[in-house]
């Protein structure tokens, strides 16, 4: 199975993916980093009023095939 | 390994939350046993199913899962040797989960009427058995508020906690590491998260230096650590004074 890469950013804080997670396709790795978007947006509370988490997905050759984010703006 | 040694596996769990009496230990290691010998991924009972066996934990990992509408598979328990998971069957007629083996695993079919008759005869082995499952609701308890309230770290955490304090408490662990034969798509499973979500909360976790878990072993490098973070307290594990502890 292809390994895909899950480098994910709050805010200004980036974390990269250095282990990368097997799975079967392109489509997979795209559920994938919509469903991590959903859980880590579960455990974290917005210190303020506003929050942006990113999931950017790279093939194991580094080529991004999909960046997702999810915005909260409370006013 | 023989059937004697499988039973006695049998009664070391029972003991590490009852007390037993000689008498009583002879009595259960003279139990009926059919061995089978079965795959990973081998669905011992399945859900709806009617049996007139309870199965024995002899050799490898064994769980209860349910499969929901859109094929997303959640583990509701973790059953090592020494477990029947399916003890309540003896009551309640027809299986509501599934119970399938996720390593090769060596399972004892032991029929009902055998246990009947043994917890007929004897009031305290009958006890330890309804003990047992006061134990696994206490568990359940436990489980569900991690998938409710924990954070994904310390639902992890607490996973591996429960684990190593549980095979030592059988006598498989020496509390520092253990066999931890689960893959990552399998724990993402029965603490209910993705496992891409899984594997980045395990890499922190590994990274500050809490656990190592490398080729199915788990070692505990800091344990108040882990514990804490995982809010781990074994009470709820009910385990007796003279047990194995870590």
């Amino acid at each position: 199975m292809p390994q895909y890469y899950f480098h994910t950013r709050d805010g200004d804080h980036v974390e990269v993916d250095d282990e990368g997670t097997d799975l079967p396709n392109d489509q997979s790795a795209k559920d994938a980093a919509k469903e991590l978007l959903s859980g880590l947006n579960r455990e974290k509370l917005p210190n303020g009023d506003h929050m942006e988490l990113a999931v950017v997905v790279k093939n194991a050759a580094g080529a991004e095939i999909y960046t997702a984010t999810l915005n909260l703006d409370g006013h | 390994m023989d059937k004697d040694q499988y039973l006695e596996r049998l009664v070391r769990k029972l003991e590490t939350n009852s007390p037993l009496r000689s008498e009583e230990r002879d009595q259960l290691l003279q139990l009926p046993l059919i061995l089978k010998q079965v795959e990973a991924g081998y669905d011992i009972v399945s859900e709806g199913e009617r049996t007139k066996n309870c199965c024995l934990v002899a050799e490898g990992l064994v769980c209860r899962y349910k499969i929901v509408g859109d094929g997303q598979r959640q583990i509701l328990s973790l059953h090592l040797p020494g477990d029947i998971p399916d003890i309540h069957s003896l009551l309640i007629e027809q299986m509501d989960h599934n119970l399938g083996t996720l390593t090769p695993a060596t399972v004892g079919l032991i029929p009902h009427e055998a246990v009947r008759s043994l917890t007929r005869s004897y009031y305290r082995i009958a006890e330890a058995f309804w003990r047992e499952t006061l134990v696994e609701a206490s568990i359940y308890r436990e489980w569900m508020v991690g998938i409710g309230r924990r954070s994904a770290p310390s639902r992890i955490a607490h996973l591996f906690c429960e684990f190593i304090t549980k095979m030592t408490a059988i006598g498989l662990s020496d509390g520092k590491t253990c066999n931890l034969p689960l893959t990552q798509p399998e724990i993402a499973d029965a603490l209910g998260l993705s496992t891409v979500h899984m594997n980045k909360k395990l890499r922190e976790i590994r990274q500050a230096g809490l656990v190592r878990v490398r080729s199915n072993r788990l070692t505990i490098l800091d344990w108040p650590g882990l514990c804490k973070l995982a809010e781990f307290d074994p009470d709820y594990l009910h385990l007796r004074e003279n047990a194995s502890k870590i």
